[in-house]
C-alpha cells in the first residue's frame, strides 16, 4: 500500500467517524431536550398543585394532583427512555436509538396536554360555595376591600341561611353593601324568610307604614 | 288519565335515574345543586317554618272606638249610652310552606340566573279562627338577571325582581294588603384593565300595586310607578382602600292617587366613602352625602353611613349607623336615624348563633293626606271633614283629626337566633324577634249619622288609633336546600 493510499484511507475513516459521531450527539442532545421539556411540564404542575393546596381548595387540589401525578410517570418513563438511547448510542445501534424518539415525541405531546387541563381544572372552594365560577369572579371582581365588609360569606356554608328567593350575579357596583338605588344597605340583614313578608324596596318601616296609613274602611262607611 | 299519569311518573322517574347519579355522584358535582351542564347548576330546596307570633295586626293596646247613641223611652226620657270596645291584640300560629329553585348559567363571559321563591302563610287561627281565611295567602318572590361581556371592559347587565307580599291591613281583622312589586334595570359599567377604577350607568323603574286597589279607591294612593336612573363609581386609591360615589334619582309618580300632584316625589341622594381595610380582621366604611326631596315641598337633608367590621376566623361583628331619606306617600317623605348591630359566631363546625339589633329614628314630613283633597274642609281645631248628604234628608259628617306637629316614630329591632348546619343543604333554626314600636302619631276619626226620619239610628263612632305596638315573634326553620 502506498503511502498517499493510506493516507486516503486513514481520511475516509475519520470523517466517517465523525459522521457518525455528529449524528449520535444529535440523537442524544435532542432526547435529552425532550426529557428536560417534560420535566419542566412537571415542575410547573407542582407550583400549581402547591397553589391549589394554598387555597384550600379541594377539588381544584384533586383535579391537579391527577395530572401532576400522570405527569410524574411522563417524566419517569421520558428518563428511562433518554438512558436507553444513549446505551444504544454508545452500542452503536443508532437505528434502535432513532426508533425511540417517537414515543419521547408523543411523551412530550402527552405533558404539554396535561398541563393545558390542569389549567382548566375548576376551582371551588369551600368556603365559598363556589357551586359555580360566579363567586371566585365576584370576589376577584369586588377585590379584598369589599370582601372585607361582607360577613356573608361566613354563612354560606349553612342552609338556614341561603337566601332563596334570589339569584346573585357578580355586580361590583353593590359590592359590600354600597348599592346605587339611593339608599346604602347594611350589613344588618334578615332572614330569608323575613325578605318574602315585606318587599324588596320596603324598609319594615314602609312596609308597616302602608298598613297603618291605609284607613279602616268602616270608618268611612254610615251604614255599617 | 290513569296511563297520563304512570307516563308522567315514568319519565320522572327515568329522568331521575338519569340525571341524579351523573349530577350528585359525578367526581365533578358541585357541593350543593344539579349540575345540569358544565357552567349550569339547579338548586331546588323547600322550607316549613312554623311561627308563633304575638300581635299578628301589629296593633296598639291604647287604640279604642267609642260609639255614643241615643234613644228615648216610653216616657220620652232621652238616654245616651256610650260603648267602649279596645282593639284586640290577636296572636296566632302561622305555617310557612316554602318551595324554591334557581338556576344559573355562568361562565366567565355571562351569567345568566333565575330563581322562584313560593311562600304559603297558613294562619291556624288559634286564637281567632277569622284569621285562617282572612290572612292566609300565598306570597313569592322571583328574580331574573343577566350579565354579558365580563371578562371584558365594559359589561352587561339587566335585572328583573318580581315580589308579592302580603301583610294584615289595619289594626283590625279586616283582610289583608297584598303588594305587587316589581323592579326592572338596565346597566352597563365600565372598568379599568387593572380594575382600579369602575364606573356604572344603571336606569329602570319600580312598580307598586296594592291588588285590593281595584275594588277599593283607598288602596290606589299607594300604587305608583317610578323610573330611576343610578350613577356609581370607585377608584381602589391603594390596595386596601377604595373611595366610592353615588348618584340617585327617580321620579315616583302615584299615578291613581287622588293625591297624584301633591304625592308626587323626586328624591335625590348623593353619598361620597371611602372604605377601607384597616387591619386583617378590623375593616370600615365612612361615606357622607345630600340628598332632597322635590314634592309638594321641597326638602334638603343630609345622608350619611359608618360601619365597623370585625371579623376573626368564626367571629364577625358590624356595628354602623345610617342616615337617609326615602319618599313617603302621605307624608312626602321619612328621614331615617338607624343604629345597628350585626354578630354572628360559628361554634361546634356546624352551629351559627346571630343576633340583629337596630334601632330607627323616623322623622316624617308634613301629612299631605286631606290637603289637596277637594272633598274635606279644614275645620278650626285642624280636623278634615267630609259631608255626605243623602236624599231621604240623612247625613253623615267624617273627620279626622291628626296631630299638628310632624311625626316622629322610634323602631326597634332584636333578633338572635341559632343555626344548625346537619348536612351542607339541610338545616334548622331557631330564631326570636322582637319588634317594638313608639310613636306620637294618633290618628282620631269620627264618624256622624244623622238619620232625617229616625233618630234611634243615630250614632257618633270616635276611634282613636295609637301605631306604637310590641310583637314577639318565635321560628323554627326547617330548611332543604340543595
Amino acid at each position: 500500500m502506498s503511502f498517499s493510499k493510506f493516507v486516503l484511507l486513514f481520511v475516509s475513516v475519520f470523517f466517517a467517524f465523525a459522521i457518525y459521531a455528529d449524528e449520535a450527539s444529535t440523537i442524544k442532545d435532542e432526547a435529552k431536550g425532550k426529557a428536560d421539556k417534560i420535566a419542566e411540564i412537571q415542575s410547573q404542575l407542582k407550583g400549581v398543585a402547591a397553589e391549589a393546596a394554598a387555597a384550600k381548595d379541594q377539588v381544584w387540589q384533586g383535579c391537579v394532583g391527577k395530572y401532576l401525578s400522570d405527569a410524574t410517570q411522563l417524566a419517569g418513563g421520558a428518563g428511562n427512555l433518554v438512558a436507553q438511547i444513549a446505551a444504544a448510542l454508545a452500542g452503536g445501534n443508532i437505528s434502535a436509538a432513532q426508533k425511540s424518539m417517537p414515543t419521547l415525541d408523543s411523551m412530550v405531546t402527552s405533558a404539554e396536554k396535561l398541563l393545558a387541563d390542569a389549567q382548566n381544572c375548576e376551582r371551588s372552594s369551600a368556603k365559598q360555595q363556589a357551586n359555580s365560577k360566579v363567586e371566585m369572579q365576584r370576589a376577584n371582581v369586588r377585590g379584598s376591600v369589599s370582601s372585607a365588609m361582607s360577613l356573608s360569606s361566613m354563612t354560606s356554608d349553612m342552609p338556614t341561611e341561603t337566601n332563596r328567593g334570589a339569584v346573585e350575579g357578580s355586580d361590583a357596583a353593590d359590592a359590600a353593601g354600597i348599592d346605587a338605588s339611593g339608599v346604602i344597605q347594611t350589613t344588618n340583614d334578615g332572614s330569608a324568610e323575613a325578605e318574602v313578608a315585606v318587599a324588596p324596596t320596603e324598609t319594615p318601616e314602609d312596609a308597616t307604614q302602608i298598613e297603618e296609613q291605609v284607613p279602616v274602611q268602616e270608618e268611612q262607611s254610615p251604614t255599617m | 288519565m290513569i296511563t297520563n299519569r304512570k307516563f308522567f311518573l315514568a319519565v320522572c322517574f327515568i329522568l331521575l335515574v338519569m340525571v341524579f347519579p351523573v349530577s350528585v355522584l359525578s367526581e365533578d358535582a358541585p357541593e350543593k345543586g344539579f349540575k345540569i351542564t358544565k357552567d349550569t347548576v339547579l338548586n331546588v330546596g323547600i322550607a316549613i317554618n312554623p311561627e308563633f307570633e304575638s300581635n299578628i295586626t301589629k296593633a296598639s293596646e291604647d287604640t279604642v272606638t267609642t260609639e255614643t247613641r241615643t234613644s228615648t223611652d216610653e216616657n220620652g226620657k232621652v238616654a245616651t249610652t256610650t260603648t267602649t270596645r279596645n282593639t284586640e291584640i290577636l296572636s296566632d300560629m302561622i305555617l310557612h310552606y316554602s318551595p324554591s329553585l334557581r338556576i344559573k348559567l355562568d361562565d366567565d363571559k355571562k351569567t345568566i340566573g333565575f330563581s322562584l321563591l313560593l311562600d304559603y302563610n297558613h294562619y291556624l287561627g288559634i286564637e281567632n279562627s277569622k284569621t285562617a281565611k282572612k290572612l292566609s295567602e300565598l306570597d313569592l318572590r322571583s328574580d331574573l338577571l343577566g350579565e354579558f361581556n365580563k371578562d371584558g371592559l365594559v359589561i352587561f347587565d339587566f335585572k328583573n325582581s318580581l315580589s308579592r307580599s302580603s301583610t294584615p291591613d289595619g289594626q283590625e281583622l279586616s283582610g289583608k294588603n297584598r303588594n305587587l312589586m316589581d323592579s326592572f334595570a338596565l346597566g352597563v359599567a365600565f372598568k379599568s384593565v387593572e380594575d382600579v377604577l369602575y364606573g356604572k350607568i344603571k336606569i329602570g323603574f319600580d312598580i307598586n300595586y296594592l291588588e285590593q286597589s281595584k275594588d277599593n279607591s283607598a288602596y290606589k294612593d299607594y300604587n305608583y310607578v317610578a323610573p330611576f336612573l343610578d350613577l356609581f363609581g370607585r377608584w381602589k386609591f391603594l390596595p386596601k382602600t377604595m373611595a366610592f360615589a353615588s348618584f340617585s334619582t327617580k321620579y315616583q309618580d302615584y299615578y291613581e292617587s287622588k293625591l297624584r300632584d301633591d304625592s308626587r316625589a323626586v328624591p335625590i341622594n348623593i353619598f361620597l366613602g371611602v372604605m377601607s381595610q384597616i387591619t386583617p380582621i378590623i375593616s370600615s366604611k365612612v361615606s357622607l352625602g345630600y340628598s332632597v326631596n322635590a314634592g309638594k315641598s321641597v326638602h334638603h337633608d343630609y345622608n350619611a353611613n359608618a360601619e365597623l367590621i370585625f371579623k376573626y376566623q368564626d367571629t364577625g361583628l358590624a356595628i354602623g349607623y345610617l342616615k337617609n331619606m326615602r319618599p313617603s306617600s302621605y307624608f312626602q317623605y321619612n328621614s331615617t336615624h338607624k343604629v345597628y348591630l350585626n354578630f354572628k359566631q360559628k361554634f361546634a363546625k356546624y352551629f351559627l348563633a346571630s343576633l340583629n339589633f337596630s334601632y330607627s329614628y323616623l322623622m316624617f314630613g308634613k301629612n299631605i293626606e286631606f290637603s289637596a283633597n277637594e272633598e274635606y274642609t279644614q275645620a278650626e281645631d285642624g280636623s278634615y271633614q267630609r259631608v255626605t248628604e243623602y236624599e231621604d234628608g240623612s247625613s253623615v259628617t267624617y273627620s279626622v283629626l291628626m296631630p299638628k306637629g310632624k311625626r316622629r316614630d322610634h323602631l326597634i329591632n332584636f333578633a338572635p337566633s341559632l343555626s344548625y348546619a346537619i348536612f351542607p343543604w339541610f338545616g334548622l333554626k331557631l330564631g326570636y324577634n322582637l319588634e317594638y314600636k313608639d310613636t306620637d302619631f294618633v290618628r282620631t276619626s269620627t264618624t256622624n249619622y244623622n238619620n232625617a226620619s229616625d233618630a234611634e239610628k243615630n250614632y257618633t263612632r270616635t276611634t282613636s288609633t295609637h301605631y306604637d305596638y310590641i310583637d314577639h315573634r318565635v321560628m323554627l326553620s326547617i330548611v332543604l336546600d340543595y
